[in-house]
Order: C-alpha cells, then structure tokens, then sequence
C-alpha cells in the first residue's frame, strides 16, 4: 500500500495544473479584461467575443462573451444585445457617466433576461460561459454579468428504452440536466425539493445535482452523500457510471449499491420515499441512494397495475431469480452427485441425451452459459440489424447443430436458455448482470461438493448480502433486518391506500404517508 | 479487500481444484437397472440374480436417432453369488459402467427361491443407503427371470410397466400391493404374516409372452406356502380394509339369471379383538358403499324393495369371501395374513404373551372370528331404469 501511494504522489506532483491563473480577481479596466479573456481562451474558434458600446455617445465600452453552440441565438441578440445597443439610448439620453452607475443601470434596467448574476473572478466567468451562459464585461467594472442563455442542440424528452412499461409516464430522463431537474419539479410542486448543485471533475467542471425533499430525507444521509461528492478529486466524471464507483459503500461488491434509473416516475418515488437523488450533467441515468436489494426486483410499473398483478409478477421475478442463479448449478449437482433425485423417467431420457458426450455435465455448462454470454454481448453491441442476425446464428443453428452433433446434450442447452431467459425476466439490468458472477460461482461448487457446496454458497452470499450497507441502510432490510410495515412492498405489493408508512430506514423521521382509513368504501346510509 | 475475503478466495481455489469431485458419477458411466428377479441358481448355496438395465440410447433425448427404432429398450445380465449382495457385485464383471440401484422398480422373487425364505433376500435392500422402501416385491409363478423376458403392452421397459400395473391395481383390487418397506415391517412384527403380489408371464395374442398381475402369495414366517386366487385375495382386501375400488357382479333381483354389477366406492373394515366366553374372539366390521354400475335385466332397480335387495345381495357376496379367504387362512395355509395376532397384542398385551408360542399353529386357526357386513348402495348413475324397461 504504502508503495503505491508514494508512486500516486510523485505522480500528482508531476501533473498539477491550475488553469492559466483564472482565479484572480476581475480588473476595473476592459481592456485587460479583454486581454486576460483572450489569453485564457486561446484560438478556440467556438468562442464569440462580441465587441460594442453604448451610450447616446458610445462612451461606455464593453463586450460580451459565449461559447458558439451553447448558447440560444435569439436570447443573446433579443433580449441582450438588443436593448443594450438600441433601448440603452432612450433610457438616458445623456449618456451614462462611467462606472459603478452604469453597471447598475444596465442590471436594473436593459438586460431582458430571467437569469442574471455578478461575478467578481475570472474562474466564475469562465465556468458560466462553458455551461452556454453568456458573460457581459462593461468598462471601468471590477465585476461583469452572467446572463442565462443556456440553450443547445439536445435529444428531446423520449422513452426509457432500458425500463420499459405498459402502464405509465412514457417520458425519460435526457442529457440535459436542466431538463431532468424540471421533470422531477413538475411532478413534485413542493419547496421542500431540494436541488442543490455541485461541481465535480477538475477537468470537465461537471454539475452534479443532489436532490431530496427536505423533511422527509434523512439529514444525515443528505450530509454523507455531500461529503463523499465533496471528496472526489478527479478529472472526469462522464456518466453517472463513473459517479456511482467514486461514491458507492462496496466498491468490489458483484452487487449494486446505488439504484439507477432513467425514468423521472421512478426517481420521483425514491425521492418521496425519503431518498436522495443524484443527477448528472450529460447522463440521462439517475441515482438514488440509499438502496437496498429489494429495490431491484421491483419495477415501477408495479405501482401503477392492479396490486394482485404485481403481487403475481414480483413472485415472478423473485422465481426468475433463484432459477438464474441455481438452475444451471442445481442440474450439474443433480446429474452428476444426485440421480436419485431425478424422476426416473425424466433421468433414462437425460441419460440417453447425455449419450456419447464428450464433455462432463460442468463443462457442458460452462461452454453454454459462456456461448449465451457472449451472444448477449454480441447481441448489444452489433448495429441493430446486425444484432438480429447475431441471435438467429447463435441461438438456431448454433445450438441445434451442437445437439445434433452430440456435443452439447439437450437438457444443458435446455439449462442454459431457461437460465438466459430468467436473467432478462428480472427487471435490473444491474442486478441481473450482477448474479452471472454468482452463478458461475454455484456451478463450480455444485461440481465440487453437489447440492453440500449450493446450499454452503448460498449461505455464505446470503450472510455477505447482509453484511452489506449502502448508506447506512442494510442491504437486505425490510427482510434483514425486517421491518413488519415495509414488508407490504417486497414480494407482496399491498394496495396504495394501504401502505400508510414510507419505508423505516429512509423515511423513518417522517413516517406517515397518508391518512388512515383511504380505503373506497360505498357511502354509508342514511 | 478485506484479509477474510482473501481466505474465502483461497478456499474455494483450493477446493474446487484439489478437492477432486468425490462421488461424482456422470450420467453416462451409469447402468441405470429397473428391475432385478432373485431365483435359486443350480449350485444351491446361491442365488442368481437377473438385473434388467436401462440402454438409453434406445430411449430417445438425443435428436434425429433413438426413439422408436427396433432396438431393445433394455438389456439382462444375469450373475450368481452367494448372497444378493455378492451377486450384484459380479454385475461389475460383464458391465463397463458402475450399477446405479436407487431407480429400480420391481424387486422380483422366484417362486422356489421364495419358499426358502425371503429374508436372506431382503437383506441387502434395506442396508442400503439409498432409498428402496418403496419399492415394490413381488413372487413371481415361476421363475423370476422369466418375468422380464416378457414384453409389456406399452412401456418400452418391463420393469415401468410392472410397477405401474401394481400401482394401478387398486382399480380392481384383485391383488395385492407390496412394497419394501410393508413386507419388511410384517415380517419384523409379530402376529402378522407378509402377503406379496403374485405376478406371472402369461401366452398371449402374436405368440407374445406378456405380464399379469393376479392374485397374491401367501408365506408363513417368511417362507411361502401358497397362492390365493383373485376372489379370496379380495376377502383378504375386504378384511384388511385395503380394497380400493373394483367390481362386484350379483343376481339380478327378478330371479332371471341375469347379472347386475356394482362398483365399489368406498370400503373400510375394523378389527375389533374381544372378549367372549372367556376366550378372545375377533369381530370384523365390514363397511362398503357402492353405486349401480351396470345391469343386463330389463326392470327398474331404483325401486326401494330392489335397491334393498341389491345391498343385501352385495353384502353376501363380500362375506362370503371373506369368509373362503379366512378359511384358508385357518385351515389350509395355518398363517395370520389378516394381522389378528397384531390386533390382540396391541387390545389384550398379557394374554398376547401366553399366546404368541403357537399362534399360527394353534392360536390363529382355532380362533372364532365374527364378520359383519354394512352395505350400502349410492347412486344409480346417469340413467335410472334400462333403455327398455318393463
């Protein structure tokens, strides 16, 4: 450990660089204004820099800065440049005295736009042109203007294509996070929503946003996830992929510990339920924390079908999940250590598949879980009418000609379907590509020590999930430790009106949800 | 990553790849065996044993091949030893794979073997680890072997057929059924005798030797000493309250030699041991519902003095077996197969013991046993008279 830390630390000396001593204060003067401004952007040719004066003379000076691209066109020429070139003349017709009296005139008065603030250091100036804001410099100012003028090209407001529903708001979260965070205002019109911004990435200058609705969040929660967003001193942080690995309780742990989503519904719900929410710049995915296990054999269209449906449908899933993860360790233990347990006539037609293989019953099951995952990799990763080709190649004719050639016997690739089957049936993609790790572990012990080293390894990850923590929630609650009034939400969904308290470990300070007795009853006679 | 991680890694490393895999047996290194006879053989000091063992190629499972085709489903191989245990142990001899037991279906014992006494043969059955207990016994008429050269209607292996046959033998109760764990648990106990299906290979239509299930044997201690046919097999059901369903034909109540035939619905019998005159006696309480189930007479039967008179007609068919199945039981065969003795052990302990000495020899056939029969008819059917009635 030590040795690495020293290696890091010569390292870290070698590359610190500030950006080109942007954080001194503004000059009084414009022309050094200009000057720095130049100096800093350099030859980027997305930069504009305006040049103008106003006054019935022209005697005050100034000049505007934006990142081409960034910024919405018709704001900047309408609402800035406009009044400031043309409206500045009937406002005074005199002219302006310059100085401090200027600055404050054209504030007051001439720039028509909602979002406007003065800046005093080069650093702000530059963070708000990067984001699509517009910087106004007037002469004989130490402090200049930060216009909103946010406005870019961007996808519009889609489907989630990752959680899918029948039932439901169809819209998804975007690249923008402007956008994202008005989603979720628009379905809590409350000021106890929280949004707080940071910035995070010492290159990229990423906002990140952290939400929670005040009241119901836990502060202590709110206060870990500040300070471990605080923490982070790296360069870029792309994609809330990345956030999650810089701020999650199990950093090595197969399974997830922050919940994503990329449906605002969703999100919404979390929050409500006394979560915190995170959203970043440029990823339409959404984190919550804390999570617990449970979070992710559940899909959000449960909320929203009849409770006996989704009741049926979280049993599904829960099936689903033990058949992934044992099915392909449980038929290696029973054909290779456990025939008894096979009907008999079901185990005369395995034996006679298995006839003449080649291979023991593990390898079988190893090649065919491997083929099936590499042919779901394939399969994402091919343009899309490639990708149907993939499967057709790969399930049909691969598989048939391995059994016809007696390589692989049926049941294995039987197995194997019904294993890939399950897999996509829980609706997580995180927790679902998580358990292959688990699988692959049960095969190996079932052809170690048969159902003796499942049921040991099962026990052991059954102690490890609840071992696990993700913000101080335990990974496994409400069944570990269990919370009687939480469990009317795990694989049994109670009807709304029924479920009067919000989950004990995140909304435990504020627990009444609603009032008792909702449930619709016929009026009562008279 | 925690130092207890890193141990758990190591240990499963070191398992999975040092460890071996310690009692695996693939599939296809089995001899599945269905169904094993025990005859004498020659040298009377053995026993011959005739295992039938599953090919499953011929079974199908593998695509484009197998299934159907005109390759024996099974096979036979035949060993001889001194004792069962040692006999299956020469399978090894003839078969490249390891013999897998725990799926067998029948256990088959010839006849002659049979009367010298099953419990040498039993022995090895229930040592085993495996679970045999349920497994059906049977004596076969004959020779054991001869049972799996016979063919089954359906099954493409014998030995499945059997067992199924035996399970499905209830439907008429003509026999009895037998499993391990009964046989062994009547011959432990005292005041009881075993009773076991009786099976033979019969000639039958296409010049094809097939499989029937009729009647049972009969053994005294653990030795057989005969056959009951199907109707005094069925007394012996009647008694012991183990008739499930089947039929009974009775004279048509208008005198005509014309039959009526009555299905069985329920059946229940107690045995009550008893006091009287100061010796013990045994009553039996007889208890069957039955509905109409078909007649050849053209009158209507749904009439109160005829339907009557069909209850009495099939309470004395049911007592006139079980009064033949307990006749010889006393008088030819001197065996308690009803488990009186057991009864009167568990009512009259003391007495019990003064008895338990003779009581096949004199107990069981001087005892006075009373049978009562409750009948009672339900339901005529869909159709209540004939289509032509008087």
């Amino acid at each position: 450990m030590k040795f690495w830390k020293r290696i890091w630390r010569s390292a870290a000396r070698k590359t610190k660089n500030d950006p080109a001593g942007g954080s001194q204060p503004l000059s009084k003067s414009l022309a050094v204004n200009l000057a720095r401004v130049r100096t800093i952007l350099g030859e980027n040719s997305d930069i504009d820099i305006r040049e103008f004066s106003i006054g019935k003379r022209q005697q005050v000076a100034g000049f505007l800065v934006l990142v081409d691209g960034l910024v919405d066109k018709s704001i900047v020429n309408d609402n800035i440049l406009q009044p400031l070139l043309t409206s500045a003349r009937l406002v005074e017709p005199d002219g302006f005295p310059p100085g401090k009296r200027v600055f404050q005139q054209v504030k007051e008065s001439i720039l028509a736009v909602g979002h406007l603030e003065e800046v005093y250091t080069m650093d702000e100036v530059l963070d708000g042109i990067l984001s699509g804001d517009t910087a106004i410099f007037l002469d004989g100012n130490e402090a200049a203007f930060i216009a909103g003028t946010r406005g870019w090209e961007s996808r519009g407001v889609q489907e989630s294509v990752v959680e899918m529903a029948v039932r439901g708001p169809r819209e998804g979260f975007t690249e923008t996070l402007r956008t994202n965070t008005s989603l979720l205002r628009r379905k809590i019109k409350n000021v106890n929503l929280r949004v707080e911004n940071m910035l995070v990435g010492k290159q990229t200058r990423t906002t990140v946003c952290l939400l929670y609705i005040k009241g119901i969040a836990g502060n202590k929660v709110v206060e870990e996830v500040r300070r471990r967003l605080e923490h982070i001193e790296t360069d870029a942080v792309l994609d809330s992929g990345v956030l999650v690995e810089f701020i999650e309780d199990a950093p090595f742990s197969p399974l997830p510990t922050v919940y994503l989503s990329e449906r605002p519904d969703t999100v919404a719900s979390k929050l409500l339920e006394g979560r915190v929410a995170l959203l970043i710049e440029g990823s339409p995915t959404a984190m919550t924390v804390p999570t617990v296990f449970m979070e992710f054999m559940i899909s959000s269209e449960d909320y929203y079908s009849r409770p006996i449906y989704a009741t049926i449908t979280r049993w599904l899933r829960a099936i689903s999940l033990l058949a992934t993860l044992f099915a392909p360790a449980l038929y290696v233990a029973a054909v290779t250590f456990h025939q008894e347990m096979i009907p008999v006539e079901l185990l005369l037609r395995m034996a006679g598949a298995r006839e003449g293989v080649p291979f023991p019953a593990v390898l079988e099951v190893l090649i065919m879980g491997i083929i099936f995952e590499i042919l779901r990799e394939a399969g994402i990763r091919m343009p899309r009418p490639i990708g149907q080709a993939v499967s057709i190649v790969g399930a049909l004719i691969l598989g048939e000609a391995a059994s016809r050639a007696g390589m692989v016997s049926n049941p294995v690739i039987i197995v194997a379907a019904f294993t890939g089957i399950t897999l996509f049936a829980i609706s997580s993609p995180e927790l679902s590509f998580s358990l292959v790790a688990f699988r692959v572990f049960f095969v190996f012990l079932a052809a170690t020590f048969g159902l003796f080293g499942i049921v040991t390894g099962a026990l052991f990850t059954l102690v490890y999930m609840v071992s696990l923590r993700s913000f101080g929630v335990p990974y496994l609650s409400p069944l570990a430790p269990i919370i009687l009034s939480d469990l009317k939400d795990t694989l049994i969904r109670a009807p709304w009106w029924a479920m009067l308290l919000r989950p004990h470990f995140t909304g435990g300070q504020n627990p009444a949800r609603q009032r008792f007795l909702l449930r619709p009853r016929p009026p009562a006679k008279k | 990553m925690s130092k207890i991680g890193l141990w758990v890694i190591t240990f499963v490393l070191l398992a999975t790849t040092i460890a071996g895999c310690w009692s695996v047996h693939e599939l296809d290194t089995l001899a599945i065996i269905m169904g094993t006879g025990l005859d004498k053989a020659e040298d009377p000091d053995k026993i011959r044993l005739v295992a039938q063992v599953a090919v499953p190629a011929e079974l199908g499972g593998v695509p484009g091949e197998g299934g159907g085709g005109g390759a024996k489903a099974t096979t036979l191989a035949i060993t001889t030893g001194y004792t069962v245990r040692d006999a299956a142990q020469n399978l090894s001899r003839y078969f490249s794979r390891i013999a897998y037991w725990p799926d067998m279906q029948i256990l088959v014992i010839g006849e002659e073997a049979a009367r010298e006494g099953i419990s040498p043969l039993l022995d090895f059955w229930n040592r085993q680890e495996q679970p045999f207990r349920s497994l059906w016994v049977m004596v076969a008429k004959g020779e054991a072997k001869d049972i799996f050269a016979a063919e089954d209607y359906l099954e493409k292996i014998s030995a499945v057929g059997i067992a199924k046959l035996i399970n499905e033998s209830g439907q008429a109760s003509l026999t009895r059924k037998s499993r391990l764990l009964d046989v062994t648990r009547d011959l432990a106990s005292p005041g009881v005798s075993p009773v076991l299906t009786r099976i033979e290979a019969v000639d039958q239509a296409e010049g094809k030797k097939r499989i029937r299930v009729a009647g049972s044997a009969v053994f005294r201690g653990d030795r057989l000493t005969g056959w009951l046919d199907e109707s005094a097999t069925r007394g012996l059901l009647w008694i012991t309250g183990e008739v499930q369903s089947g039929a009974i034909v009775v004279q048509c109540p208008d005198g005509e030699k014309r039959d009526v035939s009555l299905k069985i619905r329920r059946a229940k019998s107690q045995i009550i041991p008893e006091e009287k005159d100061g010796r013990i006696a045994i009553r039996v309480e007889i208890d069957v519902e039955g509905d109409l189930g078909d007649q050849t007479c053209p009158i209507n039967l749904t009439t109160p003095e005829h339907w009557r008179s069909l209850e009495r007609r099939q309470a004395a068919i049911i007592e006139n077996e079980s009064a033949a199945a307990l006749r010889l039981a006393q008088e030819e065969f001197q065996t308690d197969i009803f488990g009186f003795g057991a009864t009167i052990r568990r009512k009259f302990p003391r007495e019990w013991e003064e008895m338990e000495q003779s009581w096949d020899e004199e107990g069981f056939p001087r005892l006075e046993v009373t049978i009562n029969v409750t009948s009672k008819l339900r339901r005529p059917g869909l159709i209540l008279q004939p289509n032509r009635s008087r």
